[in-house]
């Protein structure tokens, strides 16, 4: 095998991570049943700006991530697992691309162009929440598997 | 707003069936079928000698945390159980082996027996646990103090 980097991000934040998206984007869900729907929109949004951090930050450099090493990880058993910042930090870039496809058409839908706003973020919300729940419940990461097989098919340069 | 509770409520449920699935395929042997071939590997292919008991061929890729999971629970285990060896072979590297076993996903571990007849496979993560109870029903419990 070809040496790994040796550095690497606390397995568990990730998933703490993706617990607390899955609760808000299971939130903006809920919100859509709201006589408005502008709260379930600008909380998509909130998550979708998180994703756009995370995409260009890595997992840890997300205000989740924040909360994780603050709140969370004090309170954990110290280990010494340690696992590759790309495959997540690809996953945030993932959950990046859908919700913000979400804002995006959602925005569109709510000056009017096209119908269905709340359609719109409910299936974005509920893409991104599967793939968030998945991840923080069963330790099962959609965009990491992605990110993997997108090496495998298309080598980058090292 | 019951709309919105009924897709908040069935999406958890159709998340928690598809996780439940997904954790329940990982790290289970699959055993070869007696119809099946057995197809045999030798030493040549793996680039390691075979356990006399047991080998385990674990086909990794490079951005696969599970591999490196399932490969420290699988030396440690081969290192405690006489007989028993594991070969970590990356798919990259291997690409001729991985098309031939049909490696989908990684980590798929390939389980020999001592002439390197495929006896099963298991995909994904394995567990200690589940590494045991392989080792048990392919070769056998050897008596050792616990």
């Amino acid at each position: 095998m070809s040496p790994q980097n040796t550095a690497g991000i606390d397995p568990r934040g990730p998933r703490v991570s993706a617990g607390i998206t899955a609760v808000l984007l299971l939130a903006t869900i809920v919100l859509t049943g709201l006589s408005s729907p502008w709260p379930s929109l600008v909380l998509l949004t909130v998550v979708a700006v998180g994703f756009a951090f995370g995409a260009v930050r890595g997992p840890s450099g997300t205000w989740q991530g924040w909360v994780f090493r603050r709140v969370v990880r004090p309170r954990l058993a110290a280990t010494s697992e340690r696992e590759d910042p790309r495959p997540p930090t690809f996953a945030q870039a993932v959950g990046l691309a859908i919700t913000g496809a979400g804002v995006v058409l959602g925005l569109v839908a709510a000056v009017g162009i096209v119908p269905g706003l709340r359609v719109i973020i409910v299936v974005a919300a509920g893409l991104a929440f599967v793939a968030a729940f998945l991840n923080s419940a069963f330790g099962f990461c959609l965009g990491c598997e992605m990110y993997g097989l997108l090496r495998r098919w298309r080598p980058a340069a090292p | 707003m019951t709309a919105a509770l009924v897709a908040a409520v069935g999406l958890l449920a159709v998340a928690t069936a598809l996780g439940t699935w997904w954790r329940a395929r990982n790290g289970v042997l699959v055993a070869t079928q007696p119809d099946e071939p057995r197809t045999q590997l030798t030493t040549a292919q793996v680039g390691a000698p075979l356990g006399s008991r047991l080998t385990w061929v674990q086909m990794s890729s490079e951005y696969c945390a599970p591999c490196r999971r399932t490969a420290r629970v699988l030396a440690a285990l081969a290192a405690d159980e006489p007989g028993t060896a594991h070969l970590e072979l990356a798919v990259e590297e291997h690409a001729d082996l991985a098309r031939q076993l049909h490696v989908l996903r990684t980590p798929t571990v390939v389980v020999l027996d001592p002439e390197g007849h495929i006896v099963g496979r298991l995909s994904g993560a394995v567990t200690p646990a589940q590494a045991r109870g392989t080792l048990a029903m392919i070769a056998g419990r050897h008596d050792a103090p616990a």
